[in-house]
């Protein structure tokens, strides 16, 4: 009885202990702080990324969302502009457009981050972009941009397809393809000896679509699917032809695979996506875009 | 007594003790010792900062120094920041230009003003590059450390070197014009001598890498610094002592062709050369080793003769400064055992990184002595023999094989 006694008294004065002192309200984090003043950027950026994709795009620099390993700078501010409209018209609308809002709002990436220059390394390569953890896209190389904008090939070369690339990965790590398609090339993938030769010029004999595709059937998947949708078909049958009947095979099969898990997992028409992408690239190479405009209606 | 009860007596007593223990916490005031929470106090500390930004009318001048060895010397800026966050840079090598982009107040590493958004003179020396992959190692971003309504002690975030910003009571432009006239003035004076407490050592003002040396009775480098150019003369990155005297900032007297620092002369020489001056014979010092410039038929450049390994290498007339350059070049090649081919290339390095660039160069600095010598990698990078796989070193599948000969980081050159 005394036990029991004892034991509620303590439970009574612990919940009177924590009552007490739970008053102070927790205050705004203390980890980064920024004064700064909304730009007329800014309102585009919330009435045509935050407010209906809850995407934040990130063109001012941010430490933290840097990568250390590198040195890099800030992207410019007018070329951040024009890489906005870019990403919107050619990818997330071309996703609404033959995908649906609901795929893009629920699986397009939250949060893009710029910087000015690419990531270089230290022998002489750079990197284009790169995804973490299906949330964030790294876009290098935007004070580059009025350098490309006049050339579809290079703007996907640079920029754009990169994208659709990392969002692949997304996709992918949500709902996997089959096990099938490494099986196609299984001992082809050859890591990071994928710039080096004989593999960085027999790749498309080798049966793949690009060099960096025999790193590992990821990246595979991911260069199989957004060069698909982004090259020109001119472009696509002249690699076809160059990587002969066995290299030519093994693609197809590769496509097949690609093909099928858009369109059974996703509901995707690929051959549709990719129309949809060579219209808006021309809409923008005939300059029916207008990139810098930054007014909110 | 019963063991039994003295537990119990125990155990009650420590119960009525407990809800004293509990509350007692709660009963004082909790004060706080800086009274807001940390975040507050950052951003009243960085809406205060800002307010002293925006308020000077005529911007602030900032004294860059680039790199955490201070390689390239200092360059001077001036910064006119707004409320809505943009700011305009003036910068010294591009005169009458501005360049306008945005800056932010940010609190992650302590205080820190940070320039955003791309600015072509604000992150020259923080713009990387395929040959530079690390840059010039200059900063963009900035801790606060002190904020008076006069000056502003900045801390690089990258290179941690400390610099400062100070109000202007001048227009932009005419801060920087006042530099100018002092820069263009006195290029070609490049060597000096002074009487430092009684010891006479020749000093080297290298204009064009910033770079001011004293060099001792046999022509060693005693001691060198990079510099800024200000507006009376130059001062130093840091504080140097010569024989006992503390040198730092530097005040030039155009009409006397000198420059005075705590209280030393320093007379200035012209060391400017001419193309044919250079054409001979020299003992490389540190090489132990004579070495021949010959003059090419297009009366710009020379082969040197007896210095590298294999190959002959160009060396470059700079007809401003009157002295030489080398750049990174092709020398030769060869075949082994193991490799078909090996590319000798001249590569230039600081002694971390090798840069192969045709934009590198390694600069000389004539020193002023009766016989003509001059420094060799006087801005920091110097020659190294360096293999690759290919002649051409952008080609797909090249590789890097190594090191086919070192040379000293400088090298005094003697001509016989």
């Amino acid at each position: 009885m005394v036990k029991k006694f004892i034991y509620s008294v303590c439970a009574v004065c612990i919940v009177l202990g924590f009552a007490a002192c739970s008053k102070d309200e927790l205050g705004d984090t203390v980890i980064s702080e920024k004064i700064t003043q909304e730009n007329q950027f800014d309102k585009w950026l919330n009435a045509n990324y935050v407010a209906p994709y809850n995407i934040a795009f990130k063109y001012k620099y941010e430490e933290i969302e840097s990568d250390y390993d590198y040195y890099t700078i800030p992207a410019d501010f007018n070329q951040s502009v024009k890489m906005a409209h870019l990403v919107k018209y050619l990818c997330i609308e071309a996703y609404d457009e033959v995908a649906g809002t609901v795929f893009t709002r629920s699986y397009f990436p939250k949060m893009f981050f710029l910087i000015g220059e690419w990531e270089y390394r230290n022998n002489g390569t750079f990197i284009l972009g790169t995804a973490e953890g299906g949330k964030k896209i790294l876009l290098t190389g935007i004070n580059d941009i009025d350098k490309h904008i006049h050339s579809a090939e290079e703007l996907n070369h640079y920029y754009i397809k990169t994208i659709h690339h990392e969002f692949v990965h997304i996709v992918n790590q949500t709902r996997p393809y089959s096990t099938e398609f490494k099986q196609i090339t299984g001992s082809g993938y050859v890591a990071d000896s994928w710039s080096e030769e004989p593999y960085v010029s027999t790749y498309l004999t080798r049966g793949f679509i690009t060099a960096y595709a025999q790193h590992s059937d990821t990246e595979d998947f991911a260069e199989m699917a957004s060069e698909y949708m982004v090259e020109p078909d001119s472009v696509w049958q002249k690699w076809m032809d160059e990587a002969g009947e066995e290299g030519r095979a093994l693609i197809n099969q590769k496509l097949d695979i690609v093909k099928d898990y858009y369109q059974n997992t996703w509901n995707v028409d690929l051959d549709k996506m990719r129309r949809a992408i060579w219209r808006r690239q021309d809409d923008v190479m005939s300059g029916k875009i207008d990139l810098s405009d930054i007014t909110v209606e | 007594m019963n063991m039994k009860r003295n537990n119990k007596y125990i155990m009650v007593c420590l119960l009525m003790a407990l809800p004293a223990l509990l509350f007692q916490s709660c009963l004082k005031d909790d004060e706080k010792v800086y009274g807001d929470n940390a975040g507050d106090r950052v951003e009243k500390f960085l809406t205060e900062a800002k307010t002293v930004l925006t308020s000077a009318e005529h911007g602030w001048h900032l004294g860059y120094f680039p790199h955490r060895q201070l390689k390239f010397g200092g360059y001077n800026y001036v910064l006119k920041f707004t409320a809505d966050d943009n700011v305009t840079v003036w910068y010294e090598e591009k005169m009458g230009e501005t360049r306008k982009s945005t800056y932010a107040m940010v609190g992650d590493d302590g205080p820190v003003l940070s320039f955003d958004t791309y600015n072509e003179f604000m992150h020259y020396f923080a713009k990387p590059s395929q040959g530079e992959y690390e840059a010039k190692d200059g900063d963009f971003e900035f801790i606060l450390l002190k904020v008076t309504n006069d000056v502003i002690t900045l801390k690089g975030k990258r290179s941690g070197n400390i610099m400062y910003m100070t109000r202007l009571d001048v227009e932009p432009a005419d801060c920087l014009k006042e530099i100018q006239d002092l820069k263009d003035v006195d290029h070609v004076y490049g060597g000096g001598t002074a009487t430092i407490n009684g010891t006479e050592y020749s000093t080297i003002f290298d204009m064009q890498n910033r770079r001011m040396t004293v060099l001792d009775e046999n022509a060693n480098t005693l001691t060198s610094r990079t510099f800024i150019f200000t507006k009376k003369g130059i001062q130093l990155a840091d504080t140097i002592m010569v024989n006992n005297a503390i040198l730092k900032d530097f005040s030039f007297n155009k009409s006397t062709n000198t420059f005075e620092s705590a209280g030393i002369t320093f007379n200035l020489v012209s060391t400017y050369k001419n193309y044919n001056d250079f054409i001979g014979s020299y003992t490389v010092k540190e090489l132990n080793k004579t070495v021949k410039l010959v003059a090419d038929v297009n009366g710009k450049t020379y082969k040197i003769d007896g210095l590298t390994y294999t190959g002959t290498p160009i060396a470059d007339y700079d007809s401003y400064w009157g002295s030489i350059t080398v750049s990174p070049q092709f020398l030769d090649s060869w075949s082994t055992s193991s490799y078909p081919s090996v590319c000798d290339w001249l590569v230039l390095t600081d002694g971390d990184m090798i840069y192969w660039g045709e934009e590198f160069k390694a600069t000389t600095a004539v020193s002023p002595s009766e016989k003509l010598q001059f420094l060799f990698g006087s801005n920091g990078y110097t020659i190294l023999e360096y293999a690759f796989t290919k002649e051409d070193l952008e080609a797909e599948g090249n590789e890097a094989l190594g090191t086919v000969e070192e040379y000293p980081q400088s090298m005094t050159w003697i001509k016989k």
